[in-house]
């Protein structure tokens, strides 16, 4: 069975149909990696996906379960965007417990957690009372991915994940971003507007095209 | 900034400059005064009735901003985030309305509704002052809230949070309140500054009662027709505390920016 499967999406603005009966599937720990020109509707069909934005038809199934017409916060689904969407008012560790502590998590399982997941995003405990302003590009991603993780999430979507990171040290970051979500064992959908950026990360590689996924050359 | 600036013309230069001293011609005035006659201020500060004044009025003032403040942020997050299918009139009867109605005729409509002979007859009381200051003072912290909320919505912060599991009481203590406080507490301040000099609600509906309802400019226009320069006294004490608090807006506002 498909981890992710997506059925007829279609979603259009002013006019313009931006998703077009969109299908597409994700198997269990598959990274799939969907690039396209801008404006080619990667953020809507991320945006649909997550329910912050509601298609016209369509549905979206996760682990065999319709969440069509489930709230943003039942589908469990992890998001990473672009600007990495840390909460600047909380430091490293608030930022990496914050889905434990709205489940009702004590301080210090929390604590614990955090301390957990910096480990595995590699990066030191020291970091967990750090502000979040003071963090690198990479590091905030880190942070992110950490903060994402936390809440053992069905699916990750990743929005432009290394368009912050220099040309420099990019191909090392993106094998560090593809082996640390091959260990949470988590599906992915990566949109990138790179192509070497998705051949780096992903298994399969689509790009979105008259409201369309199909495979990329 | 830019250095290529041509010099301002003369004329304009004396229109703006003459404009800036017409403004503050009045606190002008009022230091001079207060200055030639600090005997005065000792009359004043001895008088029962103005510390009475004086205290009604810093009550009245805290209790509309707490007023203001809990109904302000369901309020500000109501209209942020809510599908409202007029929304721009909404906040507009909520924002712009209540700091552009007459003052008076807000006594008026809350004596005739709220006064002698009416199920909930509040007229006269302490409630009075406090129910004629929320309605022209609570916008303040409505417009500031909102218009942070709105900032935070641009960021989707909202709905990150969401997407990791907050509901909408975690997205609003965990998420809308940490990070507006300081635009909240700029508005409170502001809805507080407004809610010490409200006049004409407070003098129709709550009346002049002294040590009830009498407050610092009822009591100053009550003076002003019996001895200006106590009158100028009383005064002086009630701008020093909107200037105090402007310079706390300023201050948190500059604050946030650095």
């Amino acid at each position: 069975m498909a981890a992710v499967s997506i059925k007829g999406l279609t979603k259009t603005y002013d006019g313009r149909r931006v998703l077009d009966g969109l299908t597409f599937e994700l198997a269990p720990g598959e990274i799939a990696a969907v690039s396209g020109r801008s404006g080619s509707g990667k953020t809507t069909l991320l945006a649909c996906i997550l329910g912050f934005v509601e298609p016209e038809a369509g549905s979206v199934f996760i682990d065999g379960e319709d969440v069509s017409g489930a709230s943003v916060r039942r589908r469990r689904i992890a998001y990473v965007p672009q600007d990495y969407g840390l909460f600047p008012h909380l430091d490293v560790a608030g930022n990496i417990g914050f889905g434990l502590a709205v489940r009702g998590a004590k301080p210090a399982e929390i604590a614990a957690a955090a301390g957990r997941l910096l480990d595995l995003v590699e990066l030191p405990r020291e970091y967990a009372e750090k502000d979040v302003a003071e963090l690198s590009g990479g590091q905030r991603q880190r942070v992110a991915l950490a903060r994402a993780l936390a809440v053992e999430p069905r699916l990750f979507l990743l929005d432009e994940p290394l368009s912050a990171i220099d040309p420099e040290t990019k191909a090392k970051v993106a094998a560090e971003l593809r082996a640390l979500i091959k260990r949470a064992g988590v599906p992915a959908i990566v949109v990138t507007h790179d192509q070497a950026e998705a051949q780096m990360l992903a298994d399969s590689r689509w790009r979105l095209e008259s409201g369309k996924l199909l495979p990329a050359q | 900034m830019r250095s290529t600036a041509p010099r301002t013309p003369a004329s304009i230069r004396v229109l703006a400059y003459g404009w800036m001293a017409w403004l503050l011609l009045p606190f002008a005035i009022l230091f001079v005064g207060f200055i030639m006659r600090l005997d005065l201020a000792r009359t004043v500060f001895a008088d029962p009735r103005f510390l009475s004044a004086f205290w009604v009025s810093l009550a009245s003032a805290f209790v509309t901003a707490v007023v203001a403040g809990f109904f302000a942020i369901p309020a500000a997050y109501a209209l942020a985030f809510g599908r409202f299918r007029n929304a721009s009139v909404l906040e507009t009867l909520m924002i712009d309305v209540p700091q552009t109605l007459p003052p008076v005729a807000v006594g008026v409509i809350y004596l005739y509704a709220f006064g002698p002979g009416r199920p909930w007859n509040i007229a006269f009381t302490f409630l009075a002052v406090v129910t004629a200051k929320l309605i022209v003072s609570s916008p303040f912290a409505l417009s500031h809230t909102l218009r942070r909320f709105r900032d935070i919505r641009e960021t989707k912060l909202d709905l990150m949070a969401r997407s990791l599991g907050a509901d909408t009481k975690d997205v609003l203590l965990r998420i809308l309140v940490p990070m507006s406080r300081r635009e909240i507490a700029a508005g409170l301040t502001l809805t507080w500054a407004r809610a010490m000099g409200e006049f004409g609600g407070s003098l129709i509906f709550a009346g002049v009662i002294a040590y009830r309802t009498e407050i610092l400019p009822t009591y100053t226009n009550r003076l002003s027709q019996q001895d200006p320069l106590l009158a100028l006294t009383a005064t002086t004490v009630m701008v020093a505390f909107a200037l105090l608090s402007l310079l706390a807006v300023r201050t948190l506002i500059a604050g946030k920016r650095k």
